[in-house]
């Protein structure tokens, strides 16, 4: 008999929310394997002996793995899962195609990220950065994300709003742009159909500038446009306030796609990329600070008039701290994009400060916001099992955040100044070897801070497991009378 | 959707008129600042564009009202670091080795130099304070396999050690075990007998007498008869506190059976473009004869 | 039972199809891991594509015959 009210209750649209789920879940599985995995290789880069003599447990072999888990497998599960959640919601149409073809997006992602990671243990690497599994991994992924656009378009194209809301137009440009970034990047020739090796159809500097052109637009449409497009939904949604200004998210959104596409050559300063395109690729940099900055206020100023939230809604607190951790490390990028700045901070840590200011901050920040929203959501709870869980990850994580990147700042700046020191005779004042000796105990910083902010992320998978299996708080209608309608509905 | 533009009693602004799963956006301009300074980046881009060499066309490019090349540029930098080390490195590089040591500035500026091209270059192997490890001789002892003078490092440095150089120091000891020189039971005797008599280690009344025998008929020519070594061949003294391979029996059953044979490079920059200059390699002899072993 | 499953189902079917000769002619270790695991993938993902649809359809049957008795009653 419930059943049948809450058939006349229910919403004209029913979303496919099952697929975000699990979305939502390999989000959460793979964010505690990459944490897991960056404290693991920190403590290997303090103290090598951990790698255990083992080749498939080297540096240089997990160093990829982490990142990927960070980004495509971490990020990349969060982006599916909220851009599944946002376009359905926003659009009002149940995601396009087959429920059968969501799950095998879903299953066939997590199969690309497994065969990823294995490869790359056992030592199949194309060895270009984030950009690492070879030819047939690569094809596979091709598949998936092709399948990914055309469900993410089919859904705009069947809304039943006459506008495309602007958290859409980030996600999309992310989803076209990662698929041509891979095309062009990983376009390679196998030795055979049936040989992993293969070799990549660009030579020399060449090969450099296309591989940094797709490094750099990763950034720039993976773990910025994808994850703004999360941001103009659940800043928003959690503060109840309308986004700030439209002719903003308007301007700020074609100049930054327009600008990061360019600024690529930054990340070979003074290499043998000829000097016309360097200079290019700063002062695209610099241009690009504003176009990034507009998120940042968009997503800032929206709180306005609800900034009392902040006491009371510790997940929109991440939410709010990931757009300061943005603004930030997109301050800090066209500063280090400055071919003089680059000078000292190119091959030092402070390079690996500046990306996890952003990977930490801005990426894992904005999406423990949206997740903290989603879980209750999906699952039909009025909320979650403990805000105050949600404030001790929110602060243990921060302080993970601070010990991180100021470790890598001080570490940073100084191997670049030792590496640069002559003495009176003219000759280096430093060895190598002294700056490595140097850095050792921020090492070890930066690596309780990443032990701190994988604490965090256990305390938040603690606390979402006990918000799903609490009861649900969605039958509330199952003692009304037949017939009647919930009000609303 | 029906279109219905709202005021926002907290701001003041009105909405799009466009509403999303109840998110509304307002029609706010765009802040001054933000504007400004985006004008401000623009013309500072256009600027360093107009300024660098930026634009490509064909086979050439706009080489920028500068005129700046970062190859130009490096290339006087190298100059200016080499005219400042010149006046120096000139003197070390056509003054004797000895006259160097003897000679209290130019020996400040070979140490200098020669303890940062030692750190770079030699430490990987040889450890911070030359003290060496297992397979890569200390630097630091009285113990040298080829000679501790200035004049026998600065040789050793400059042309490697089974480098492939042409002047290189070269030696091989016989594969007494695989190349089947000795039985398995007399390169156990003559671990023993080294073990024992060599790197004290006898036991009471142990009976080394068939060891010493294959010891004086194989090894003695390099390794000396009371096992002082050679440094013509450089076979290291197995009579002494510190051994190339480690002091374990095993590691002298090992070497006699298959023997190991370390290799350093040359670092004269003929033959090893990474190499040292002259100045620079006499510098390091000086540096590594001061390390505590020189003689 | 619906196209989607269908279109589905033998696409991965075929994939798997694939993984099996990708693993069978391998020249090395990656690509023939790389094989039998896709063989597993499409096997695991149509098993459980199928449950799916039994369990769809034995639900659809339940209410059929609950409104065949009367409906809500």
């Amino acid at each position: 008999m419930a059943d049948a009210v809450l058939a006349t209750a229910r919403p004209v649209i029913s979303y496919n929310e099952e697929v975000i789920k699990k979305f939502t879940i390999a989000a959460m599985f793979w964010a505690v394997v990459a944490f897991s995995l960056g404290v693991y290789i920190a403590t290997e880069l303090s103290w090598p002996e951990f790698n255990l003599g083992l080749s498939f447990l080297n540096f240089g072999r997990l160093r990829p793995v982490h990142t990927s888990a960070a980004v495509f497998a971490f990020g990349g599960n969060a982006l599916f899962a909220t851009s599944f959640f946002v376009v359905q919601r926003t659009c009002r149409a149940r995601l396009a195609g087959p429920d059968a073809l969501h799950d095998f997006i879903f299953w066939g992602y997590q199969f690309f990220i497994v065969m990823a990671a294995s490869s790359y243990v056992m030592g199949f690497s194309r060895g270009q950065e984030y950009s690492e599994p070879e030819w047939h991994i690569t094809v596979w992924l091709v598949l998936i994300w092709v399948l990914y656009a055309g469900v993410f378009i089919g859904t705009l194209l069947k809304r039943a709003e006459p506008h495309i809301y602007v958290a859409n137009w980030f996600y999309l440009a992310f989803i076209l742009t990662v698929a041509v970034l891979v095309l062009v990047n990983n376009a390679a020739v196998p030795i055979s159909p049936f040989a992993a090796k293969s070799y990549v159809v660009y030579s020399g500097v060449q090969n450099a500038m296309v591989q940094w052109w797709y490094g750099h637009n990763a950034v720039g449409f993976f773990l910025t446009a994808g994850f703004l497009g999360m941001m103009y939904y659940f800043v928003p949604k959690q503060a109840g306030r309308p986004v700030y200004s439209y002719r903003l998210s308007v301007v700020h959104f074609w100049s930054l796609i327009f600008l990061y596409m360019w600024a690529g050559p930054h990340h070979l300063h003074y290499t043998s990329l000829p000097d016309w395109t360097q200079t290019l690729g700063m002062a695209f940099s610099i241009m690009l600070w504003m176009p990034s900055w507009g998120g940042m206020i968009n997503g800032l100023m929206t709180l306005s008039g609800a900034w009392d939230k902040l006491r009371t809604d510790p997940a929109l607190r991440f939410s709010v701290t990931a757009v300061g951790f943005y603004g930030m490390s997109t301050f800090e990028g066209p500063m280090m994009a400055i071919r003089q700045v680059n000078s000292l901070s190119h091959y030092t840590d402070w390079t690996v400060g500046h990306v996890h200011s952003g990977a930490l901050g801005w990426v894992a920040f904005v999406s423990f916001g949206a997740i903290y929203y989603m879980v209750p959501a999906l699952w039909k709870r009025s909320g979650l099992y403990s805000t105050r869980l949600v404030a001790w990850h929110y602060w243990i994580a921060t302080l993970g955040i601070v010990f991180y990147i100021s470790a890598m700042w001080v570490a940073g700046i100084m191997q670049g100044l030792m590496w640069r020191a002559y003495d009176k005779f003219g000759f280096l004042q430093y060895s190598f070897a002294e700056s490595v000796n140097a850095v050792h105990p921020y090492y070890v910083i930066r690596m309780l801070g990443g032990v701190m902010f994988l604490t965090g992320g256990l305390i938040m998978c603690y606390n979402l497991i006990r918000t799903v299996r609490s009861p649900s708080t969605e039958l509330r209608a199952a003692g009304l009378p037949a017939g009647v309608v919930l009000a609303g509905e | 959707m029906p279109t219905k533009i709202e005021k926002d009693a907290l701001t003041g602004r009105h909405t799009t008129g466009h509403e999303w799963d109840g998110l509304q956006e307002l029609n706010t301009p765009l802040p001054k600042w933000w504007l400004y300074t985006f004008i401000a980046c623009c013309i500072f881009a256009v600027g360093y564009i107009a300024l660098f060499p930026s634009i490509p066309y064909g086979r050439d490019y706009f080489h920028g009202w500068l005129q700046a090349s970062s190859r130009t540029a490096v290339d006087a930098d190298v100059k200016a670091l080499e005219a400042q080390r010149a006046f120096s490195m000139d003197k070390i590089k056509y003054t004797p080795i000895a006259q160097v040591k003897d000679d209290p500035k130019l020996l400040a500026v070979a140490t200098a130099a020669g303890r940062i091209a030692f750190a770079n270059n030699c430490q990987p192997c040889h450890g911070a304070g030359g003290e060496g490890r297992v397979g890569y001789p200390s630097l630091a002892d009285d113990t040298w396999l080829w000679g501790g003078t200035l004049a026998d490092i600065q040789q050793t440095i400059t042309y490697g050690i089974r480098s492939g150089n042409d002047r290189a120091r070269n030696s091989v000891m016989p594969n007494f075990g695989a190349g089947g020189l000795l039985t398995p039971a007399q390169i156990e005797a003559v671990a023993d007998f080294v073990w024992g008599a060599f790197y004290g280690h006898a036991a009471e009344g142990q009976d080394l007498s068939k060891g010493r025998a294959v010891f004086a008929e194989n090894c003695a020519v390099c390794h000396g008869a009371n096992g002082e070594g050679s440094r013509t061949v450089g076979a290291p003294p197995l009579k002494s506190a510190v051994h190339l391979y480690g002091d374990l029996r095993a590691a002298i059953v090992a070497q006699v059976t298959n023997p190991r044979m370390g290799v350093m490079p040359s670092w004269e920059k003929k033959t090893n473009i990474t190499g040292l200059d002259e100045a620079t390699i006499k510098s390091v002899a000086i540096y590594v004869h001061a390390l505590g072993g020189g003689e | 039972m619906n196209v989607g499953d269908i279109v589905v189902g033998v696409f991965v079917a075929l994939l798997g199809l694939v993984g099996l000769v990708l693993a069978a002619r391998a020249l090395d270790q990656e690509i023939y891991v790389f094989g039998l695991s896709l063989v597993a993938f499409a096997g695991a993902f149509n098993w459980g594509l199928a449950l799916k649809v039994i369990r769809r359809m034995e639900a659809a049957r339940a209410d059929a015959a609950l409104a065949g008795d009367g409906g809500r009653g």
